[in-house]
């Protein structure tokens, strides 16, 4: 299997992470420096999670995706979202209850455990958690400028986090 | 060798200027020795000299010189004879054979010993001997610098060792320590066995079992999976212990009705552990049997998979959903109760154990695992099935916990 890899990116004010591969507790300590610098640089941004290509993800990271909805949720502000199709991730983060603290949705937009349905005169919760959502999908579909798009964890901590990418 | 790495001229001390270096000339040709001496005395080295071999080894001794330079043919002790001494007694000096053009045949035998450099009379051009001089002493300069750079791996080795060694200890006696704080293995409650099962990824382990009577009517359990499996999980492991053993002394002593209460327990132990701000949280299932009811109280704080009641040869996970403890100021629990079956074996596991499940894309590791439970087996069954009775390194602590009646067989 590939080498697990968080990628980030940023986008109209959203943070986008992806987690790839097998997710596990040595690379905590490096996620949790980067979103402390994610809070200093773009304080007031929202977060999309992409961990639809997550094949695992052990307890110690699943704390440090809880810590971001924590600070969100502190500011007053909408519930990060987290997109999410492995059957195995989806049982996890429902059973964790995950799905009262993120916007939990499967690639299609469609809610998953007790997230209401996006419908018609949804609230601004909802809208925001669509528009995020659609924007991700942008982001990935540029499939050629990927790697641009997205950069390592790692390589941003190693190089300084250059705020206002994307 | 690990040292060759370090071979480099920058690691070296800075190169001795000629007043810091003492050189020992042994030359029985008194009109060679005078002009040796001269030319290094005038290049601003300090010289010592001696006439034959006895002479230069009783120099060398009591002086201590930083290199040698010797004639091969000397009277009272051979010059082959002296560098084999000095070699003998100092490696680390530089020997430089000063000899006669027809004497070339020794001046290799010289080189294949213990000579470091040579240079032939008659001496023609100076600049040649000051040369083999200053590389003798770079050389001498990076033999030593090795060897100090391999002296301090080896210390640093040592103490890495030790090191090692003393958390390796530590490891131990923590694992006696917290194995000795879990409860007796196959302990009765009424007519209800409890069996536990728990096998830490390392030497000490995040997750927890627990059981207890609370009263004449009131058994209470609990099995937690702290996040992470270090040395630090584990000490919140002890600390639930203990959190849990202070509501059940408030019960038996102010009466405080917390500990038969599942949900209010898992609320007050979110809240607890979220002031203590350790970092920490927990995925906690915790049940009171009433026995007079033949009820089990229970609530879950996120544990997946979920706990599984068999009955018969029925297998059926009890879904929770619900947050871990310690991460979520907000989050609430709710408890139901379960009229207990004549018979029953209820499992609970860690979630240690998914990651021994193979996963594709027909079932989830959750719907693997349910598969692997045989309803006649009890724990030990389990334990044999999930391959866990080896020593085999596991990724995640993984634990077992059962409660069973009239469900004897193995």
């Amino acid at each position: 299997m590939d080498d697990p890899q968080i990628l980030y990116s940023e986008h109209d004010g959203v943070h986008f992470l992806r987690f790839r591969g097998n997710i596990l507790h040595d690379m905590a300590p490096m996620l949790e420096d980067f979103l402390d610098q994610l809070e200093r640089h773009g304080a007031g941004h929202n977060y999309l999670l992409d961990l639809t290509e997550t094949y695992n993800i052990d307890s110690t990271m699943l704390g440090l995706l809880a810590r971001i909805a924590n600070r969100v949720r502190e500011r007053g502000d909408a519930p990060p979202t987290l997109v999410c199709s492995g059957e195995d991730i989806i049982d996890l983060l429902i059973g964790i209850g995950f799905d009262q603290v993120f916007q939990l949705m499967a690639c299609d937009g469609a809610p998953l455990g007790e997230g209401r349905p996006l419908k018609a005169g949804a609230t601004d919760h909802e809208t925001l958690a669509r528009t995020m959502l659609n924007a991700h999908k942008e982001l990935i579909a540029l499939k050629d400028d990927n790697r641009l798009l997205f950069d390592d964890v790692i390589q941003l901590l190693e190089g300084g986090l250059r705020p206002g990418k994307a | 060798m690990t040292t060759s790495a370090f071979t480099m001229e920058g690691t070296a001390a800075p190169a001795p200027t000629p007043d810091q270096v003492r050189v020992l000339v042994i030359e029985d040709d008194p009109l060679v020795c005078d002009a040796l001496c001269a030319y290094l005395e005038d290049t601003g080295y300090h010289v010592l000299a001696a006439a034959d071999g006895h002479a230069g080894m009783t120099l060398f001794h009591r002086e201590h010189p930083d290199i040698v330079l010797t004639d091969l043919r000397l009277p009272k002790l051979s010059g082959h004879q002296v560098l084999e001494l000095i070699a003998h007694a100092t490696p680390e000096t530089p020997l430089i054979v000063v000899s006669g053009v027809t004497l070339l045949n020794d001046v290799i035998e010289a080189l294949k010993h213990h000579a470091w450099d040579y240079v032939l009379k008659p001496l023609h051009d100076m600049a040649m001997l000051e040369g083999a001089i200053q590389r003798s002493l770079q050389r001498a300069r990076l033999i030593q610098s090795n060897r100090r750079i391999r002296e301090d791996l080896e210390d640093i080795n040592r103490r890495l060792h030790q090191t090692v060694e003393r958390l390796r200890h530590d490891e131990e006696t923590g694992h006696k320590i917290q194995n000795r704080l879990l409860p007796e293995d196959g302990a009765h409650f009424g007519d209800i066995l409890f069996r536990r099962s728990i096998h830490p990824a390392m030497y000490l382990c995040g997750d927890f079992i627990d059981y207890f009577r609370i009263d004449e009517r009131h058994t209470g359990f609990y099995m937690t999976d702290v996040s992470g499996h270090d040395a630090a999980s584990a000490f919140v492991t002890v600390m639930l212990k203990t959190l849990v053993g202070a509501y059940r002394d408030a019960f038996w002593q102010r009466g405080d009705q917390t500990i038969l209460h599942p949900d209010e327990m898992l609320a007050r132990i979110n809240e607890d552990l979220i002031r203590q701000e350790l970092g920490k949280y927990c995925t906690m299932f915790y049940g009171v049997l009433d026995h007079d009811r033949d009820s089990l109280y229970c609530s879950s704080a996120g544990q997946f998979p979920y706990p599984v009641m068999i009955e018969g040869c029925e297998t059926r996970p009890l879904k929770f959903r619900s947050r871990p403890v310690g991460l979520f100021p907000e989050a609430a629990y709710t408890a139901r109760e379960l009229r207990l079956p004549r018979r029953f074996q209820l499992v609970l596991v860690s979630d240690g154990v998914l990651e021994l499940m193979p996963s594709d894309r027909s079932r989830t590791r959750a719907q693997r695992f349910l598969e692997l439970i045989d309803p006649d087996q009890d724990i030990d069954g389990l334990v044999r099935r999930l391959r866990l009775d080896g020593h085999d390194e596991r990724p995640d602590d993984v634990s077992i916990l059962t409660l069973s009646r009239g469900h004897d067989n193995g």
